[in-house]
């Protein structure tokens, strides 16, 4: 590991600042992602400035019927936290997949979206949530939807400077959802599928991860079962199908880009059934 | 305080309050193992995947060769050095030389700071709740079965002695 300057600043815009006046520096959250690839050489920043200090952004909040998460709490926090697991409980789960406990207690909600891996874990139950990121400039703030803040492999749409300071689901409540990833062991592995659906009375959404440069909304498979209440077998396998057909996944050593289809296919189908079925609550 | 890329940092290190001037680049693993000699927690993997080098930090079990010596400014460390009364040692240790839950040791310490941070919020865990949380915990030696009966039979021990 190359040696680097370090500050832990104690304001949003000290923070953006320093950010701006510095070509080669990095934002340090829980540094899972960062540390491992300095480790290896593959990322040698000038200067690391941790948000450790800015108590501002971590917390999970609802209000008025909009949940706020800020960008630095911690996943396990994400994963046990009560009202998540009351309204939102396939969001907890995503998060409980999310590397090992000991991971989790360092690792953020943000840094898994800011590093935009296409198998980043929180970025299928954020897109298909509709959540949007909230972006700091250290004064004003912008906002946008996450699906469009991952622009592709380990990028995201922030500006120099620009730190995301969280994201706001609106109207979290009367989501049904299911969380599936599968990885090549149990758990500790990154995904070579995972996938989010989700059922908000006849409205439909699925999201799906390590199968292109970003986790993908399939709006065509949702829009083909909006408006139906109880959708047959055979229109949850079309669905499945079609989910199977728009995502472009690639061979690598997690799996075969056929393997990736055909998981897609079964899972969506078995996830829609299970929030479609009678009982399928959650 | 700092000059260049060392920094001076004050933090407690099993109950113990400590000054240290540390490199940016230095991970709070290396400064534990060399500065102050604590050995137990041990560099396996050095990224995230073993848990040989598990410690708490500020109450909960992480990885420290993923926590930069910078970072634990102004931070509680506790190390498998720290969790034993004196002369004695603590009833996890205890357990785990009974139910041979120790080979060859390498991942021992890690193995009981998660476990005690496990058994620090939940008193009573199931097995299932016990496999989860030793889930970042490898051991190539043992197969884990004793491992997980030691944490059964000092859970068991330690509400008898709470009472
Ligand atoms: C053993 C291991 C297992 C893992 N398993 C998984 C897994 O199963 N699934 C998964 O998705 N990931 C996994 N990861 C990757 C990683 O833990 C997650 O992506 C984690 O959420 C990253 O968060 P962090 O806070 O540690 O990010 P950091 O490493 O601190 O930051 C990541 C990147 O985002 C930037 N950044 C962070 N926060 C902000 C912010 N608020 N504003 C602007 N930029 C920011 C940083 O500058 C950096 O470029 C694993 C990692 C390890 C070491
Ligand atoms: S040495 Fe830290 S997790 Fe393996
Ligand atoms: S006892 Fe050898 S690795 Fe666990």
């Amino acid at each position: 590991m190359n040696n680097f300057n370090y500050e832990r600043p104690r304001s949003l815009r000290e923070a953006v600042s320093l950010r701006s006046r510095n070509a080669g520096a990095f934002y340090l959250a829980g540094g899972t992602d960062l540390i491992v690839q300095m480790r290896d050489d593959l990322l040698k920043p000038s200067l690391l400035i941790d948000l450790k200090a800015l108590k501002q952004l971590e917390g999970i909040d609802m209000k008025k019927d909009v949940l706020h998460i800020a960008a630095l709490t911690k996943v396990s926090a994400v994963e046990m936290d009560r009202t998540l697991l009351r309204t939102l409980p396939f969001l907890c789960d995503a998060a409980g997949f999310l590397g090992s406990p000991l991971t989790r207690n360092k690792a953020t909600i943000g840094g898994n979206i800011c590093n935009a891996s296409p198998a980043a874990e929180f970025g299928t139950p954020l897109i298909a949530l509709n959540a949007r990121a909230v972006i700091s400039d250290g004064e004003k703030t912008r906002v946008m939807a996450v699906e469009d803040f991952m622009t592709g492999v380990k990028k995201n749409a922030l500006k120099r400077g620009e730190l995301l300071s969280g994201f706001i689901i609106p109207d979290p409540k009367g989501h049904k959802g299911r969380f599936f990833k599968k990885s090549r062991i149990k758990l500790v592995d990154l995904a070579t599928v995972n996938i989010t659906v989700i059922k908000k009375g006849t409205e439909y959404r699925i999201a799906i991860g390590s199968c292109f440069i970003k986790p993908l909304r399939i709006r065509t498979a949702e829009e083909m079962l909006r408006g139906i209440k109880e959708p047959d077998a055979r229109l949850l396998g079309k669905a499945a199908r079609i989910c199977a057909e728009e995502i472009k996944p690639i061979d690598d050593l997690r799996g075969t880009a056929d393997f990736r289809r055909d998981i897609v296919f079964h899972y969506v189908k078995k996830l829609l059934g299970e929030l479609t079925a009678k009982g399928g609550q959650r | 305080m700092k000059k260049g890329f060392v920094h001076e940092i004050n933090f407690t290190v099993n109950g113990i309050k400590r000054a240290l001037s540390v490199h940016s680049n230095e991970t709070l693993l290396k400064v534990l193992r060399e500065h102050y000699g604590l050995t137990g927690a041990k560099e396996g993997c050095g990224g995230g995947e073993c848990g040989a080098c598990t410690v708490l930090l500020n109450g909960s079990p992480v990885n420290s060769c993923l926590v930069l010596a910078v970072e634990a400014d102004n931070a509680h460390i506790l190390t498998i050095e720290g969790i034993a009364a004196k002369d004695s040692i603590h009833p996890i240790q205890q357990a785990f030389i009974e139910y041979g839950a120790v080979q060859c040791g390498f991942c021992t310490p890690g193995m009981i700071m998660t476990a005690y941070a496990l058994l620090q919020k939940n008193p009573d865990p199931d097995e299932a709740q016990i496999k989860r949380a030793l889930s970042g915990n490898l051991c190539r030696c043992t197969g884990y079965v004793q491992i997980i009966e030691a944490v059964k039979a000092a859970a068991k021990r330690m509400k008898g002695k709470r009472g």
